[in-house]
């Protein structure tokens, strides 16, 4: 007996499905694939993360500190999600970075449960659920103070490039001569041929974070009367691996030691930039706001349409409060105007609009 | 919604053909290299699209919102993509001179020669019929370590390419800061040697839901009017107002 009898020629078209790549969402406004930041406010502000094949520019604020943290969060995050990191750094060794991770913390979910409820007439079928926060956090968060501990099997999941890794620099001899560079985008090359993520077909990322790219480590000014194109030269090229790749990159840039039309053109290049400024460097602003630092949003580029992605209600800058525990970014907002006596001397001079009595609150 | 601006730039009414357009992009001109390219689509014109910093699918992913294929133009070989990306990736992985970013890696006495041949080769293949060249962030080639008088030069290239086959158009977008001196200067000079200028900047506040950002419209022939505009980006296109009447 024939065993298969074919009665129509009709044949189901079946789409090539796409494999799902760990640690993504898709987002809703693109349908791009977005890969999260490991912090849900910035998540949340940048519409779901970073596009998958983007490259983001983080400008530290003065020492550093806040964009090592957000740096850190960003390979955590990879960390749970099982993905690929790559950490490159000359400041300091680039296994710090790893081995110092912070780890999840599962929050206890509050529910509050209504006492003394009375037995609902007209909405009898919500008797039984419990009040839930709506805003309840998608997401991941992470606790500084207690280091993650790698299990064994993700440990094959790391790379580095550093100082101490790179052996045989060699300058270039075309137009892109940095040796630094060169190495680095070659170590770059190679952990994606090993992970195989060019294929189109990996269900796995990388993430790459460049520490501090463009410090004095990097060599990069010996011709100080004409601006370093390296520099630039290497985040294009940087873009243009992660663009065909399973792949995102994290390039945080001192950018208070570099050329300010570096800065810019580097700016024109990535495909989101964040700004991080620490109240510390302004002390003007620190008793005006209760949060940690600002947070501006430079660039959001879309990659699928021309519409500009821009923050909650159409706000770039935002404020963050960094904790051990918490990553919050919110919007700003100046603390009520309680009549203080307790303003210091030292800002009589400070506030431009305010009058000789010293008061530290804005007067109009 | 392209339709307004080209309204806006009176190329409904003005021919394209042997004009070269300069965008100044302030904050982020695109949507105008994206609404000049669905124009010469829409016009049936050939397009040599020349890219540094952005790869193929963002230029079909944006035109397909905007009403017109790349794709498909791509394999009816009405378009010609040159550059972009992933030319730049294989350069670095593989040295061969035809790329036209190989001067990267190795020394050349003339960086962008291989870059114009590629176009030249292009254009001579079709000046029977009209053609747009498109050259998008010019200043990309700054950023890459090349001399601003190559850049100039292989503008001045360009241009007389334009000249010579008088049924084709350029378009180069650059993007400039006024903190950078070279590539201020630089587009001053090119300004100078265009028809049509557009001036593209951000909001001097900050950014904003209502508005995008100011246009400014310069004709250096016919015409010879200045105009300015405020536009917004929609998801399908652009869309500009006289200053001040977009909450209207």
């Amino acid at each position: 007996m024939a065993a298969n009898i074919k009665i129509s020629s009709f044949q189901k078209r079946i789409k090539p499905s796409n494999p799902n790549i760990l640690g993504t969402k898709i987002s809703a406004v693109n349908s791009t694939l977005n890969v999260s930041f490991g912090v849900t406010s910035l998540d949340q502000i940048i519409d779901g993360g970073l596009p998958l094949g983007s490259l983001c520019v983080v400008e530290e604020d003065i020492y550093g500190s806040y964009a090592k943290i957000i740096t850190k969060y960003f390979l955590a995050e990879g960390a749970m999600q099982k993905n690929f990191l790559l950490s490159a750094s000359l400041n300091e060794n680039p296994w710090d970075l790893l081995n110092n991770l912070p780890s999840p913390v599962t929050e206890p979910r509050e529910t509050n449960i209504i006492e003394n409820r009375e037995e609902l007439k007209i909405a009898w079928r919500y008797e039984n659920l419990t009040l839930e926060d709506n805003n309840q956090r998608l997401g991941n968060a992470f606790d500084l103070s207690i280091p993650y501990v790698m299990p064994e099997t993700q440990k094959a999941n790391l790379a580095v490039w550093g100082e101490t890794v790179t052996p045989n620099l060699q300058r270039g001899t075309g137009t892109l001569k940095n040796s630094n560079c060169l190495s680095l985008l070659k170590a770059i090359e190679e952990a994606i041929k090993k992970w195989e993520l060019d294929s189109g077909t990996s269900p796995n990322l990388l993430r790459i974070v460049v520490s501090s790219f463009g410090s004095p480590f990097w060599q990069f000014d010996e011709n100080k009367s004409s601006l370093s194109t390296d520099f630039t030269a290497t985040l294009l090229l940087l873009k243009s691996i992660v663009r065909s790749t399973n792949a995102v990159a994290l390039v945080t840039i001192p950018h208070q030691l570099l050329n300010q039309s570096l800065v810019s053109r580097s700016r024109h290049l990535a495909d989101v930039v964040i700004q991080l400024k620490s109240l510390r460097e302004d002390p003007h602003l620190r008793d005006l706001m209760d949060v940690h630092g600002i947070l501006e949003l430079k660039k959001v580029a879309n990659l699928t349409s021309l519409k500009p992605i821009l923050g909650q209600d159409g706000t770039t800058t935002y404020g963050f409060k960094a904790t051990k525990r918490k990553f919050k970014i919110e919007k700003l907002h100046l603390p009520p105007a309680i009549d203080d006596d307790k303003s210091s001397p030292d800002h009589s001079s400070s506030l431009g609009c305010s009058s000789a009595a010293s008061k530290t609150n804005l007067d109009f | 919604m392209a339709d307004t601006v080209m309204k806006a730039l009176m190329l409904d009414k003005i021919q394209i053909d042997g004009k070269s357009v300069l965008i100044v992009q302030h904050s982020d001109g695109s949507p105008f290299v994206h609404s000049l390219l669905t124009h010469s689509a829409r016009q049936g014109r050939r397009i040599c699209l020349v890219s540094f910093s952005q790869s193929i699918g963002y230029y079909h992913n944006v035109g397909t919102r905007l009403g017109w294929n790349l794709n498909n133009l791509l394999s009816k070989n009405q378009a010609v993509f040159i550059g972009g990306l992933h030319t730049l990736k294989n350069s670095f992985q593989s040295q061969c001179p035809s790329n036209p970013f190989n001067f990267l890696f190795n020394p050349a006495s003339c960086p962008l020669q291989a870059l114009f041949l590629a176009i030249e080769s292009v254009i001579l293949g079709w000046i029977e019929q009209p053609f747009s060249v498109v050259i998008d962030e010019l200043d990309c080639l700054l950023n890459l370590g090349i001399e601003p008088k190559e850049v100039i030069k292989f503008f001045q290239q360009c241009h007389s390419l334009i000249q010579t086959y008088s049924n084709g158009s350029l378009v180069v977008s650059i993007g400039v800061t006024p903190l950078d001196k070279e590539i201020t200067q630089c587009s001053m000079l090119l300004s100078h040697w265009s028809d049509l200028i557009l001036t593209e900047r951000g909001l001097q506040t900050g950014k904003s839901r209502e508005l995008t950002g100011t246009l400014t419209v310069k004709w250096n022939v016919s015409p010879f009017s200045e105009q300015h505009f405020h536009f917004k980006c929609f998801d399908r296109g652009v869309k500009m107002f006289a200053p001040g009447t977009a909450v209207l």
